[in-house]
């Protein structure tokens, strides 16, 4: 199975950056919202024009302050690939909201107007994207009506923007003008941008490149189910990373004892083999060792455990950090209790560098090292997402609190 | 890459995700339900909760909020599908909260009784004490629930707050909930029509005749075309005239319409829905009393 059928992508600007608009845009343009909903938005505005933008803002309040609050899944498709689009806030106060969408996202759509240039905001974004580990971005410099689609302008910002992000790590970077308003360069090609030698967004996000790196690495997979049935146990898990086969071994990672996988089930169907990303459940000789939350591994390989762990947290909640407190940590299908004694740095995604000594309040951005009761198998989030990223959760209110991703 | 391949990959990752949401939610609850209408999207989510299972066979019961106003191809095909696949089943009628007095028996041209559905459920939910409800909705669905969560927490009133919803980073969701609050939970969040119908083909899932191009006596209001019968009086003059028509979506016989259709096979629909200009709730006249009545009932507790 290649991942490269669904693109996932995320569009991330500044509010009023047309975010919403150009969503709106994509599906309008291919064809992938109907003409009830076209009917519907045109009631909704006083001239009957086409507001694009309330194709993604779905809710009263977004439609009240004329602004994203939340995360709006929409879904398209061409021939060659399914896009599921993730529209996310621009506004300071729904960040928590954005950071869903970038953990979720294989592509960042960058939005930036070009009248306004590359602002804070945009680099801090792109940082962040990075930091997430989002592996493609496309820079989409926005409002190119707005200077009569002058290559001057849109060059000047794709060059102070690539220059920036030379020290990042995406593996596809691109830019290109757009106008979403006025749909062009969006999904058609335009002539009046004909001195940008690409194609149009559309097929950009057809065609780019998208090679996880856990596809080929070394297998990993947590029981997320256990059920003993005659002298067999079943584990339910998702493949995090490379594949399975049957006959093969695998390790306990808690008691690095072996066991040969007996059979592979898709449903009630025994297949061969199971590949990154696929939900399998695999039959091995009954066992009393195996809990949720297991992780298993390939013969060969290995997988370390530790009672300190560096990380870095973004902190989402309202209420700030207590030092003092004991906290849950939920990572890789397994809870654990936590306490963080004391950070290392401090910036806020704002962008503000802060003083170590302060609390930790909402949308500060620190490293720690958690410091847990007893050691947990995790490994660096540069080199598997899944065993390397956490949420804190208040054990009181059972809020979550934070996101996190362990560092090596 | 071809099409074809690109299409069987796309649903196999939809399916691989709904099965890992339906793993955790089982994990994480004392007392589960699968709120089963009969339509094509809750007999695909059983499906999958069937998948996910094996090789134990499902506890979990269906539950079905019966308006009374239902087609009897639906309720005849909930029996027989829950008894086929050995599923509980658990039926809850709204006619019972009138009688309580909980809602009252609408009244008008069209006498709906689908927004009292949610009165009935809450009062199931309690009943029951479920702590997790699974539900076949999907996101492109419609608007409001482009916006929710996989897993949507719910106050002990069945409320849903949208505009502050616990935030989901990657797949590592907070199932933790405090005394009296519940989840609905929505493996198909991802899922389109289509994606569901070519599911439907690729594991030859079996559906209510509704969904298939059959001759039925109609009536017509406005631009919805409702199946005749005792439970929407006829107007003076109004005589109701065959059509051959099947449905999109199956709800209650009082706000669910038909479309002309001459589609009887799986393939049929699914090129019918591919050409297709409208949204397959267009016809749901439940979705169109106001520009958010999907958003107004679901925050009172609605499916």
């Amino acid at each position: 199975m290649t991942s490269a059928s669904t693109l996932r992508f995320a569009t991330i600007g500044s509010v009023d950056d047309g975010k919403s608009t150009l969503i709106g845009r994509i599906l309008y343009d291919s064809h992938c919202v109907f003409e009830d909903q076209i009917q519907k938005i045109k009631s909704l505005s006083p001239n009957g024009s086409l507001n694009f933008a309330l194709f993604a803002d779905g809710l009263k309040i977004e439609r009240t302050k004329g602004m994203t609050v939340d995360v709006a899944y929409r879904y398209a498709r061409t021939p060659n690939r399914s896009f599921i689009l993730l529209d996310s806030p621009g506004h300071f106060e729904y960040t928590k909201n954005m950071l869903c969408a970038l953990t979720n996202a294989d592509l960042l759509l960058l939005l930036a107007d070009v009248t306004q240039g590359i602002s804070e905001q945009t680099k801090r974004h792109a940082i962040l994207a990075d930091l997430i580990g989002v592996k493609n971005l496309i820079l989409c410099v926005n409002k190119m009506d707005l200077v009569n689609y002058a290559k001057e302008p849109y060059k000047e910002i794709e060059s102070e923007f690539f220059e920036f992000s030379n020290h990042l790590n995406f593996s596809y970077l691109k830019a290109i003008p757009i106008s979403a308003l006025h749909g062009e360069n969006v999904v058609y090609p335009t002539k009046k941008i004909a001195w940008y030698p690409e194609e149009p967004l559309l097929k950009l996000l057809e065609n780019c490149p998208l090679s996880k790196q856990e596809e080929h690495s070394e297998l990993r997979f947590t029981a997320q189910r256990v059920t003993h049935k005659e002298n067999s146990l079943y584990i339910s898990a998702t493949i995090q990373s490379g594949e399975i086969n049957i006959q093969e071994n695998v390790v306990n990672s808690k008691t690095a004892k072996m066991h040969k996988i007996k059979r592979v089930y898709l449903g009630d169907s025994s297949i061969d083999r199971a590949y990154y990303k696929m939900a399998v459940t695999l039959e091995i000789g009954d066992s009393e060792d195996v809990h949720r939350g297991t992780i298993f591994y390939g013969q060969g390989s290995h997988l370390f455990s530790a009672d300190h762990i560096r990380a870095k947290i973004f902190w989402i909640s309202k209420t700030p950090l207590d030092f003092n407190k004991d906290y849950l940590l939920q990572m890789n299908r397994t809870l654990s209790k936590v306490s963080i004694k004391r950070v290392n740095s401090v910036s806020s995604i704002d962008g503000s560098e802060k003083n170590v000594s302060t609390t930790i309040k909402e949308n500060d951005l620190f490293t720690t090292t958690l410091e847990l009761p007893t050691p947990l198998f995790f490994e660096p989030y540069k080199k598997n997402k899944e065993l390397g990223s956490f949420i804190l959760i208040d054990p009181e209110t059972k809020e979550t609190l934070a996101a996190g991703v362990c560092l090596t | 890459m071809s099409t074809q391949h690109h299409q069987r990959n796309h649903l196999s990752e939809l399916e691989a995700e709904a099965i890992s949401i339906i793993w955790e939610s089982l994990e994480n609850s004392k007392n589960p339900a699968i709120l089963f209408s009969g339509g094509k999207d809750s007999i695909t989510l059983a499906h999958l909760v069937k998948k996910a299972l094996y090789p134990k066979k499902p506890e979990l019961p269906l539950l079905h909020i019966d308006t009374g106003h239902n087609f009897q191809e639906t309720l005849d095909f909930r029996d027989a599908f829950a008894q086929e696949h050995s599923f509980p089943l658990i039926i809850e009628c709204v006619e019972e909260s009138i009688k309580r007095g909980t809602v009252k028996e609408p009244t008008g041209e069209i006498p709906s009784r689908n927004a009292l559905q949610s009165v009935t459920l809450l009062e199931a939910i309690q009943k029951y004490e479920l702590d997790l409800c699974f539900g076949g909705a999907r996101r492109d669905e419609e608007k409001a629930r482009s916006k929710e969560r996989v897993f949507s927490l719910r106050n002990s009133k069945g409320e849903w707050a949208p505009d502050n919803q616990r935030p989901e980073f990657w797949n590592n969701y907070n199932v933790l909930k405090n005394e009296g609050e519940n989840f609905r939970v929505f493996p198909l969040s991802n899922w389109t029509e289509l994606n569901v119908w070519k599911y439907i083909k690729a594991e030859s899932i079996q559906l209510p005749s509704l969904y298939f191009s059959h001759n039925r006596q109609t009536i017509k209001r406005g631009t919805t075309l409702y199946s005749h019968c005792k439970y929407i009086p006829l107007k003076k003059g109004e005589t109701p005239v065959q059509r051959t028509v099947r449905f999109r979506t199956v709800g209650d016989m009082t706000c669910t319409g038909a479309i002309e259709s001459k589609a009887r096979e799986i393939d049929e629909i699914i090129q019918e829905i591919s050409l297709s200009q409208t949204t397959e709730r267009g016809n749901r006249t439940d979705d169109q009393q106001s520009d958010t009545a999907m958003e107004d009932r679901k925050r009172r507790g609605y499916f």
